[in-house]
């Protein structure tokens, strides 16, 4: 590529002239980005999964310190970069382990995306991950925004995998729920073959080559696909036994 | 110090037989006026004059100030005497000495929560539910005006109130006083003055109250015409052994009151509560509540005329139902006057007037305003790049997806040095172009396609913080009017409140699945409005998180100046949105100024409501304010020291 090739003249370029660029964002990751920023696109794009990971936690490390925004960034830009077989790893190892919601958040957005994207998931890793998302939403307590907006993510997440616990926790958003239920005209005893045909109307609307934002389209149809599978083992659309209440997530 | 019984008999003795001989003395000194002419002062009324002579006739007569009653004349100071001091105009007979004498009035109100002081027309019982009684809690006020005289003492001059309970079925309710307690007592008695409470100078207030155990049969007996139940409540004052009454009557009526609270608009008839007169209902372009007013509370009064209309501020007045039968006010989808679905009046105090048959009833409303709600989505979309005079590393460096590596530079300040492999000359075209990259890289999804009218406001409506704005903000107020200002501060609808800031996604990514959040200033989500003001407003002001302020920081050597959009709204209006959209945008980096948004990003200014007709929810565009992004790259306060400071 042009840009690696005129990277490396210009890394070579420093190097003659025996000058280092002074950074006041000290840390090996930070240096990396400022000055070798093609070894962390290597890493990042092309590496092992060990050295991905090594990056990840090196740069979360070095965020934490002072003037660490260049190695927050460098940990953004892998989890968003990062091949599509290794978004659901990461998110296992990584950002659904950290304490910061919002890393969280960046986790269930990873996975939703392998998995709508058509990630090969080993059936191991997909239960490993379906564990570590309702245990992280069991656990949410307090609520704030990133609480809620990583609980919403999550739900979509297990939904995606094709597990009903997502739809308990997206039932629990009432307001929501409620204007969805006019809008599409249906009741919590409503017939299976009603969800049947909502599952097919947002499945199609889905895949309308004019939708720029197909992904609630798809989550929308996974919701009522398992409702339609509730209805057929005769219990009613709301949440039964929720991980965790969008409407008491959200700050009043 | 105590004194046995003799001894205290024995001091008072000595003390009248001091005092005795110097009484005379000191009437003489003020009995004969030295010109022989006597003065009588006349508080209150007419026949003051200083050229009376003993025994003269003096025709006086009181002025009773409006809406009082009067009550009797005092004489306060002198031997004359009134031939009749229960009557307003009379004769004063002047004696040996100049007199004085003052004339009274009093003025007695009641009230019924729910209705509000004042309404004395009317007495509106609630209607019994199932059987369990509910009280009617009703109150008195008596107000004593002495006008221009200091005296007299005041404590005097009433001692009680009468109050009868008149109705063909008076057993049907009982009465009580807060005096007696749960005591039931007779449906004529007495009120001590003692068990009036002072409230202000000369004001006493007591409260009694009647509960109700009534079947709807009940109801409707006492509701037939000719069967009315009445009250009458009575005021004697004690002059001289003579009792002088003043009396209020009101009639006894069930009163019904629903209301559906429309702070979801959703909602429709068949959903409505029962509400309480005394708090407020929301009028609303959209969104006004539905309210139903009803006298009666049942269907029996097929030969009774009532005639519906309310006075509200400015003038304004409203006609409601008028005909046999027609004992309720409805307000509400499902009505005869489908022009009318919901509340649209003009905020305020409203009286409510029903005539029923030769009786009126009357009470107070107070309507608000619930505003329309807005929300703004603020979002970075992709514009015209300029490469004229930028050199083609430049354009290479910040092109896909190298740009993702760049960005280091910028943060870490590699831009600014020569030695970098990205470093940026320092001038305008570069520093601009740079600029431009870095915003149209991390572009935002058009939000429009995606805004879905069912999420409510304080979900974003459905969009999504990384891929459709870099901050959303919306808002709907409920607030209440006195005189075209606010009567006290506004009041946020809390489930249509939102002021989220998004993220800068990372650059060329199409995934915006990680990125870095905004930070929101301290003021964001404050609401400004307080009581007597014309206007309120809701601010949202934040930017781009550390790294994007520390990266603009290095690229234009300026701080990044916030952004922020301002929703106002004016006391005196109808909810719709007064914020200064044709203003233009502010240069303030701390804004906001007397503008009301910033030059970035694009905001999009929707309202959100749902259409009753259609059952549906909805969004329109209401305005869209396009970004101009080389006035912000150029106002932010410039950074000491910096290498370069973008022009």
């Amino acid at each position: 590529m042009f840009y690696l090739k005129r990277t490396v003249t210009a890394f070579a370029k420093l190097t003659c002239a025996g000058m280092m660029i002074i950074s006041a964002h000290a840390g090996p990751i930070a240096d990396m980005m400022a000055n070798n920023p093609d070894q962390a696109r290597q890493i990042i794009e092309s590496g092992s999964y060990a050295d991905l990971l090594q990056f990840v936690q090196s740069a979360y490390a070095e965020s934490t310190q002072a003037n660490g925004e260049l190695a927050q960034y460098a940990y953004i830009l892998a989890l968003d970069q990062a091949p599509l077989d290794k978004k659901v790893p990461l998110a296992i190892d990584f950002s659904l382990v950290k304490p910061e919601l919002l890393i969280k958040q960046f986790g269930a957005r990873s996975i939703i995306i392998a998995v709508t994207q058509g990630a090969t998931i080993p059936t191991a890793q997909r239960d490993q991950v379906i564990a570590k998302l309702k245990t992280e939403l069991s656990a949410l307590g307090t609520p704030s925004r990133e609480a809620y907006d990583f609980a919403r993510g999550a739900a979509d997440a297990l939904m995606a995998f094709g597990d009903d616990a997502g739809l308990d926790v997206f039932l629990t958003d009432t307001q929501t729920v409620g204007n969805y239920r006019s809008k599409d005209a249906w009741e919590p005893t409503s017939a299976a073959s009603v969800f049947a045909q909502l599952k097919t109307h947002y499945e199609q609307r889905a895949s309308d080559a004019v939708n720029q934002n197909p992904a609630p389209d798809r989550v929308m149809a996974a919701a009522y696909e398992f409702a339609r599978i509730r209805r057929t083992e005769n219990k009613e659309i709301k949440p039964l036994q929720p991980l965790a209440n969008l409407d008491q997530l959200l700050p009043k | 110090m105590n004194l046995s019984a003799p001894v205290k008999t024995l001091a008072t003795l000595l003390v009248v037989a001091f005092l005795l001989p110097i009484a005379p003395m000191l009437h003489a000194q003020t009995r004969l006026p030295p010109d022989g002419h006597l003065r009588l002062i006349v508080h209150n009324g007419t026949g003051d004059g200083d050229s009376y002579y003993v025994g003269q006739t003096v025709p006086v007569g009181a002025q009773t100030p409006s809406g009082f009653e009067f009550v009797k004349w005092f004489k306060t100071e002198g031997d004359g005497s009134l031939s009749a001091p229960l009557q307003a105009d009379g004769n004063f007979i002047m004696g040996r000495d100049h007199s004085e004498i003052a004339a009274t009035f009093a003025k007695l109100e009641s009230w019924f929560p729910p209705g509000p002081e004042g309404s004395t027309k009317g007495l509106l019982l609630p209607k019994s539910q199932s059987g369990q009684a509910r009280r009617l809690e009703q109150r008195l006020r008596v107000t004593l005006n002495r006008g221009s005289s200091a005296r007299p003492p005041y404590s005097e001059v009433w001692r009680a109130l009468r109050v009868k309970m008149k109705w063909k079925e008076a057993t049907y309710v009982r009465f009580f006083t807060e005096e007696i307690g749960d005591q039931e007592i007779a449906n004529e008695d007495v009120l001590p003055k003692d068990s009036f409470k002072p409230k202000a100078e000369n004001v006493y207030e007591a409260s009694i109250w009647y509960e109700g155990n009534l079947t709807q049969e009940q109801i409707a007996q006492m509701s037939q015409s000719g069967n009315t139940p009445k009250v009458t409540i009575q005021m004697n004052f004690v002059v001289e052994g003579n009792d002088k009454p003043i009396s209020w009557t009101g009639a006894l009526l069930p009163f019904e009151m629903k209301v559906v609270d429309r702070d979801d608009p959703k909602k429709k008839w068949g959903s409505e509560k029962d509400h309480n007169a005394s708090k407020p209902i929301y009028a609303g372009e959209s969104c006004g509540d539905m309210v139903s007013w009803k006298l009666g509370g049942t269907d029996t009064w097929g030969s009774t005329v009532f005639t519906w209309t309310a006075e509200g501020p400015g003038g304004e007045t409203k006609t409601g139902p008028t005909g046999a039968g027609k004992n309720e006010w409805k307000i509400a989808d499902g009505d005869d006057d489908t022009a009318n679905d919901w509340l649209k009046w003009k905020p305020g105090k409203w009286k409510i007037k029903v005539q029923i048959g030769s009786a009126q009833a009357e009470f107070q409303q107070e309507v608000g305003i619930r505003t329309e709600q807005y929300f703004v989505v603020g979002t970075i979309p992709v514009e015209a790049e300029n490469t004229t005079g930028v050199s083609a590393d430049t354009i290479n460096d910040w092109a896909c997806p190298n740009i993702l590596y760049s960005i280091g530079a910028t943060i870490g300040g590699g831009i600014n040095s020569p030695q970098s492999s990205v470093y940026v000359p320092m001038d305008v075209p570069h520093r601009v172009y740079v600029n431009n990259r870095l915003l149209n890289s991390t572009r935002n999804f058009d939000p429009d396609p995606a805004i879905n009218p069912e999420i409510p406001i304080k979900n974003a409506c459905g969009l999504d913080p990384y891929k459709h704005y870099r901050w959303f903000a919306g808002c709907q107020f409920r607030f209440k009017v006195d005189n075209n200002t606010l009567a006290e501060a506004p009041q946020l609808v809390s489930d249509n409140k939102a002021d989220l800031v998004g993220f800068t996604p990372l650059p060329c990514s199409q995934s915006n699945a990680a990125g870095f959040i905004g930070v929101k200033h301290a003021d964001s989500g404050k609401v400004t409005g307080q009581t007597g003001d014309a206007e309120f407003s809701y601010v949202t002001k934040n930017r781009a998180g550390n790294a994007g302020q520390v990266g603009f920081k290095n690229l234009n050597g300026r701080e990044l100046p916030w952004v922020f959009f301002r929703f106002r709204f004016e006391a005196k209006d109808d909810g719709l949105i007064d914020t200064k959209l044709d203003d233009g945008a502010s240069h303030n980096p701390d804004g906001p100024d007397a503008k009301d948004y910033s030059t970035v990003p694009t905001m999009l200014v929707y309202r959100r409501y749902y259409d009753l007709q259609q059952s549906k929810w909805k969004t329109e565009q209401v305005d869209k304010l396009d970004e101009d992004r080389r006035t912000f790259f150029s106002i932010g306060n410039p950074v000491s020291g910096a290498p370069y400071v973008l022009p």
